[in-house]
Protein backbone atom coordinates (compact mmCIF):
# COMPACT_ATOMS: atom_id res chain seq x y z
CA UNK A 1 0.00 0.00 0.00
CA UNK A 2 1.11 3.22 -1.07
CA UNK A 3 2.29 5.37 1.87
CA UNK A 4 1.52 9.14 0.16
CA UNK A 5 -0.42 11.16 2.00
CA UNK A 6 -1.91 14.20 -0.08
CA UNK A 7 -1.43 17.46 1.95
CA UNK A 8 -5.08 18.42 1.71
CA UNK A 9 -5.70 14.88 3.78
CA UNK A 10 -2.55 15.87 6.02
CA UNK A 11 -4.02 19.06 6.68
CA UNK A 12 -7.45 18.14 7.21
CA UNK A 13 -5.97 15.96 9.91
CA UNK A 14 -4.38 18.66 11.88
CA UNK A 15 -0.58 16.84 11.01
CA UNK A 16 1.95 18.92 13.17
CA UNK A 17 4.45 18.20 10.35
CA UNK A 18 2.33 20.02 7.68
CA UNK A 19 1.40 23.49 10.33
CA UNK A 20 5.70 23.42 11.40
CA UNK A 21 6.44 22.97 7.73
CA UNK A 22 3.80 25.90 6.91
CA UNK A 23 5.02 28.13 9.02
CA UNK A 24 8.37 27.86 8.23
CA UNK A 25 7.53 28.44 4.63
CA UNK A 26 5.94 31.43 5.79
CA UNK A 27 8.87 32.60 8.26
CA UNK A 28 11.04 32.13 4.57
CA UNK A 29 8.88 34.23 2.83
CA UNK A 30 8.61 36.88 5.00
CA UNK A 31 12.63 37.01 5.50
CA UNK A 32 12.65 37.50 1.94
CA UNK A 33 9.47 39.80 1.51
CA UNK A 34 11.26 42.38 4.10
CA UNK A 35 14.94 42.18 2.50
CA UNK A 36 12.74 43.22 -1.15
CA UNK A 37 11.41 45.69 0.83
CA UNK A 38 14.39 47.02 2.85
CA UNK A 39 16.20 47.26 -0.44
CA UNK A 40 13.54 49.01 -1.95
CA UNK A 41 13.58 51.56 1.00
CA UNK A 42 17.44 51.93 0.70
CA UNK A 43 17.33 52.32 -3.20
CA UNK A 44 14.59 55.02 -2.41
CA UNK A 45 16.63 56.86 -0.13
CA UNK A 46 15.03 56.27 3.38
CA UNK A 47 17.35 56.49 6.48
CA UNK A 48 18.11 53.01 8.77
CA UNK A 49 16.02 54.98 11.49
CA UNK A 50 13.07 55.45 8.97
CA UNK A 51 13.06 51.58 8.11
CA UNK A 52 13.61 50.40 11.76
CA UNK A 53 10.49 52.56 12.37
CA UNK A 54 8.57 51.22 9.81
CA UNK A 55 9.37 47.59 10.87
CA UNK A 56 8.77 48.03 14.65
CA UNK A 57 11.89 46.95 15.42
CA UNK A 58 15.50 49.22 16.84
CA UNK A 59 17.36 50.55 14.22
CA UNK A 60 20.45 48.29 16.12
CA UNK A 61 18.30 45.52 14.69
CA UNK A 62 18.22 46.47 11.03
CA UNK A 63 21.84 47.70 11.01
CA UNK A 64 22.62 44.51 12.17
CA UNK A 65 20.90 42.58 10.00
CA UNK A 66 21.15 44.29 6.66
CA UNK A 67 23.80 47.27 6.89
CA UNK A 68 26.77 45.49 7.43
CA UNK A 69 25.84 43.29 3.80
CA UNK A 70 26.83 46.62 2.55
CA UNK A 71 30.05 46.79 3.86
CA UNK A 72 31.22 43.13 4.60
CA UNK A 73 33.98 42.84 7.50
CA UNK A 74 33.09 46.03 8.62
CA UNK A 75 30.67 46.90 11.71
CA UNK A 76 29.26 50.76 11.68
CA UNK A 77 26.16 52.34 13.29
CA UNK B 1 13.87 31.70 -10.11
CA UNK B 2 17.23 31.25 -9.77
CA UNK B 3 19.68 29.59 -7.45
CA UNK B 4 20.38 26.76 -10.06
CA UNK B 5 23.92 26.65 -11.37
CA UNK B 6 24.57 27.48 -14.91
CA UNK B 7 24.16 24.42 -16.94
CA UNK B 8 27.62 25.78 -18.92
CA UNK B 9 28.17 24.89 -22.52
CA UNK B 10 27.29 21.04 -22.36
CA UNK B 11 24.14 20.37 -24.51
CA UNK B 12 22.80 17.30 -22.38
CA UNK B 13 23.78 18.67 -18.91
CA UNK B 14 21.70 21.65 -20.06
CA UNK B 15 19.09 19.62 -21.29
CA UNK B 16 18.55 17.46 -18.32
CA UNK B 17 18.82 20.63 -15.92
CA UNK B 18 15.91 22.06 -17.68
CA UNK B 19 13.82 18.72 -17.76
CA UNK B 20 14.67 18.12 -14.36
CA UNK B 21 13.07 21.11 -13.76
CA UNK B 22 10.06 20.80 -15.76
CA UNK B 23 9.36 17.40 -13.81
CA UNK B 24 9.53 18.91 -10.55
CA UNK B 25 6.92 21.40 -11.85
CA UNK B 26 4.88 19.06 -13.38
CA UNK B 27 4.58 17.41 -10.24
CA UNK B 28 3.49 20.12 -8.18
CA UNK B 29 7.36 19.50 -6.26
CA UNK B 30 8.68 21.57 -3.46
CA UNK B 31 12.56 20.57 -5.03
CA UNK B 32 14.05 19.39 -7.63
CA UNK B 33 16.34 16.24 -7.27
CA UNK B 34 18.32 13.22 -8.19
CA UNK B 35 14.38 11.69 -8.43
CA UNK B 36 13.47 14.49 -11.03
CA UNK B 37 17.14 13.85 -13.13
CA UNK B 38 16.16 9.83 -13.44
CA UNK B 39 12.78 11.30 -14.88
CA UNK B 40 14.58 13.39 -17.51
CA UNK B 41 17.22 11.20 -18.35
CA UNK B 42 13.90 9.17 -19.92
CA UNK B 43 12.64 12.09 -21.70
CA UNK B 44 15.93 13.54 -23.22
CA UNK B 45 16.32 12.83 -26.49
CA UNK B 46 19.55 11.07 -26.23
CA UNK B 47 18.27 7.33 -26.12
CA UNK B 48 21.36 5.53 -24.50
CA UNK B 49 19.95 5.99 -20.58
CA UNK B 50 16.55 5.40 -21.59
CA UNK B 51 17.52 2.32 -23.45
CA UNK B 52 19.42 1.32 -20.62
CA UNK B 53 16.24 2.07 -18.05
CA UNK B 54 14.17 0.00 -20.86
CA UNK B 55 16.17 -2.90 -20.03
CA UNK B 56 15.36 -3.04 -16.53
CA UNK B 57 11.94 -2.40 -16.81
CA UNK B 58 11.85 1.34 -16.01
CA UNK B 59 9.80 3.06 -18.25
CA UNK B 60 8.82 6.86 -17.87
CA UNK B 61 5.01 6.49 -16.60
CA UNK B 62 6.18 3.59 -13.99
CA UNK B 63 9.22 6.44 -12.42
CA UNK B 64 7.00 9.06 -12.53
CA UNK B 65 4.98 7.45 -10.56
CA UNK B 66 7.11 6.20 -8.22
CA UNK B 67 8.75 10.00 -7.73
CA UNK B 68 5.65 10.81 -6.85
CA UNK B 69 4.89 7.94 -4.22
CA UNK B 70 8.27 8.27 -2.72
CA UNK B 71 8.14 12.08 -2.38
CA UNK B 72 4.89 12.36 -0.99
CA UNK B 73 5.77 10.22 1.61
CA UNK B 74 8.89 11.89 2.73
CA UNK B 75 11.07 9.60 1.08
CA UNK B 76 12.97 12.16 -1.21
CA UNK B 77 15.80 14.03 -1.30
CA UNK B 78 14.33 17.35 -0.08
CA UNK B 79 10.93 18.61 1.51
CA UNK B 80 7.63 16.46 1.15
CA UNK B 81 5.20 18.89 -0.31
CA UNK B 82 6.29 22.54 -1.99
CA UNK B 83 5.88 25.40 -0.67
CA UNK B 84 3.00 27.13 -2.28
CA UNK B 85 0.36 24.29 -1.37
CA UNK B 86 2.04 24.23 1.98
CA UNK B 87 1.04 28.31 2.70
CA UNK B 88 -2.03 27.86 0.98
CA UNK B 89 -2.98 25.77 4.29
CA UNK B 90 -2.65 29.12 6.32
CA UNK B 91 -4.86 31.04 3.65
CA UNK B 92 -1.38 32.30 2.22
CA UNK B 93 -1.90 32.76 -1.81
CA UNK B 94 1.78 32.61 -2.83
CA UNK B 95 1.08 32.47 -6.67
CA UNK B 96 -0.51 35.81 -6.02
CA UNK B 97 1.77 37.44 -3.81
CA UNK B 98 4.59 36.18 -6.74
CA UNK B 99 2.38 38.10 -9.13
CA UNK B 100 2.13 41.55 -7.25
CA UNK B 101 5.68 41.40 -6.36
CA UNK B 102 6.76 41.00 -10.20
CA UNK B 103 3.69 43.62 -10.98
CA UNK B 104 5.75 46.32 -8.30
CA UNK B 105 9.57 45.09 -8.57
CA UNK B 106 10.12 43.62 -12.12
CA UNK B 107 9.79 40.18 -13.58
CA UNK B 108 13.52 39.39 -12.08
CA UNK B 109 13.24 41.17 -8.29
CA UNK B 110 14.38 38.02 -6.68
CA UNK B 111 17.03 37.43 -8.91
CA UNK B 112 18.21 40.91 -8.05
CA UNK B 113 17.63 40.53 -4.58
CA UNK B 114 19.68 37.61 -4.23
CA UNK B 115 23.20 39.49 -6.27
CA UNK B 116 22.65 42.64 -4.55
CA UNK B 117 23.89 43.12 -1.14
CA UNK B 118 20.54 42.61 1.12
CA UNK B 119 20.56 39.02 -0.38
CA UNK B 120 23.73 37.90 0.18
CA UNK B 121 22.95 36.18 3.29
CA UNK B 122 19.42 35.37 2.87
CA UNK B 123 18.80 31.87 3.02
CA UNK B 124 15.76 29.94 0.09
CA UNK B 125 12.59 31.04 0.43
CA UNK B 126 9.54 30.38 -1.05
CA UNK B 127 9.47 33.39 -3.60
CA UNK B 128 12.71 31.46 -5.69
CA UNK B 129 10.79 28.49 -6.83
CA UNK B 130 11.60 25.21 -6.48
CA UNK B 131 15.43 24.32 -4.62
CA UNK B 132 17.64 22.69 -6.46
CA UNK B 133 18.41 19.72 -4.22
CA UNK B 134 22.53 19.02 -3.29
CA UNK B 135 22.38 15.24 -5.10
CA UNK B 136 21.13 16.99 -8.59
CA UNK B 137 23.92 19.99 -8.29
CA UNK B 138 26.82 16.91 -7.47
CA UNK B 139 25.18 14.66 -10.34
CA UNK B 140 24.98 17.06 -13.04
CA UNK B 141 28.00 19.81 -11.50
CA UNK B 142 30.58 18.00 -9.23
CA UNK B 143 34.15 17.46 -9.45
CA UNK B 144 33.80 13.86 -11.43
CA UNK B 145 31.12 15.32 -13.96
CA UNK B 146 32.35 18.75 -15.16
CA UNK B 147 33.58 17.46 -18.52
CA UNK B 148 30.99 17.20 -21.13
CA UNK B 149 28.90 14.01 -20.77
CA UNK B 150 29.32 12.36 -24.14
CA UNK B 151 26.09 10.52 -23.81
CA UNK B 152 22.89 10.61 -21.42
CA UNK B 153 24.17 7.20 -19.98
CA UNK B 154 27.40 8.74 -18.37
CA UNK B 155 25.13 11.60 -16.86
CA UNK B 156 23.35 8.29 -15.47
CA UNK B 157 26.48 7.10 -14.09
CA UNK B 158 26.78 9.98 -12.79
CA UNK B 159 23.62 10.24 -11.09
CA UNK B 160 24.15 6.77 -9.86
CA UNK B 161 27.12 7.86 -7.69
CA UNK B 162 25.41 10.71 -6.10
CA UNK B 163 24.13 8.13 -3.47
CA UNK B 164 20.61 9.59 -3.24
CA UNK B 165 18.43 8.02 -0.89
CA UNK B 166 15.45 9.00 -2.79
CA UNK B 167 16.76 7.78 -6.05
CA UNK B 168 17.77 4.44 -4.31
CA UNK B 169 13.99 4.51 -3.16
CA UNK B 170 12.63 5.19 -6.35
CA UNK B 171 15.00 2.99 -8.24
CA UNK B 172 13.89 -0.07 -5.25
CA UNK B 173 10.18 0.41 -5.97
CA UNK B 174 11.25 -0.09 -9.57
CA UNK B 175 12.38 -3.44 -8.50
CA UNK B 176 16.02 -2.27 -9.34
CA UNK B 177 18.43 -0.61 -7.49
CA UNK B 178 21.59 1.76 -7.50
CA UNK B 179 23.85 -1.16 -7.65
CA UNK B 180 22.06 -3.24 -10.37
CA UNK B 181 21.97 -0.13 -12.53
CA UNK B 182 25.45 0.89 -12.53
CA UNK B 183 26.22 -2.72 -13.74
CA UNK B 184 23.68 -2.15 -16.96
CA UNK B 185 25.51 1.11 -17.49
CA UNK B 186 29.10 0.18 -17.02
CA UNK B 187 28.24 -2.93 -19.39
CA UNK B 188 26.44 -0.95 -21.69
CA UNK B 189 29.15 1.86 -21.74
CA UNK B 190 32.06 -0.27 -21.64
CA UNK B 191 33.37 1.52 -18.67
CA UNK B 192 34.98 -0.38 -14.97
CA UNK B 193 31.86 -0.52 -12.57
Amino acid sequence: MSEAISLAEAASHRDPEVGLAAVAALRQMLEQLEALQVKAAREDGWTWERIADALGITRQSVHRKYASRRFPGRRRI
Amino acid sequence: MTRRAAPGRDPIRSRLLSAAGTEADRARHGYVGCEHLLLALLTDKDPTAREILGSQGITLPSARAAVADVISSGRGDGPRWNAADLLATLGVDLPAIQRQMRAEYGPHAIDELYRSPWGRRLSWGPLCGPEMAPGLKKALFGSESRASFPTSGHALLSLLDTGSTGLAAVLTALGSSPELLRLAVTEQLGCAP
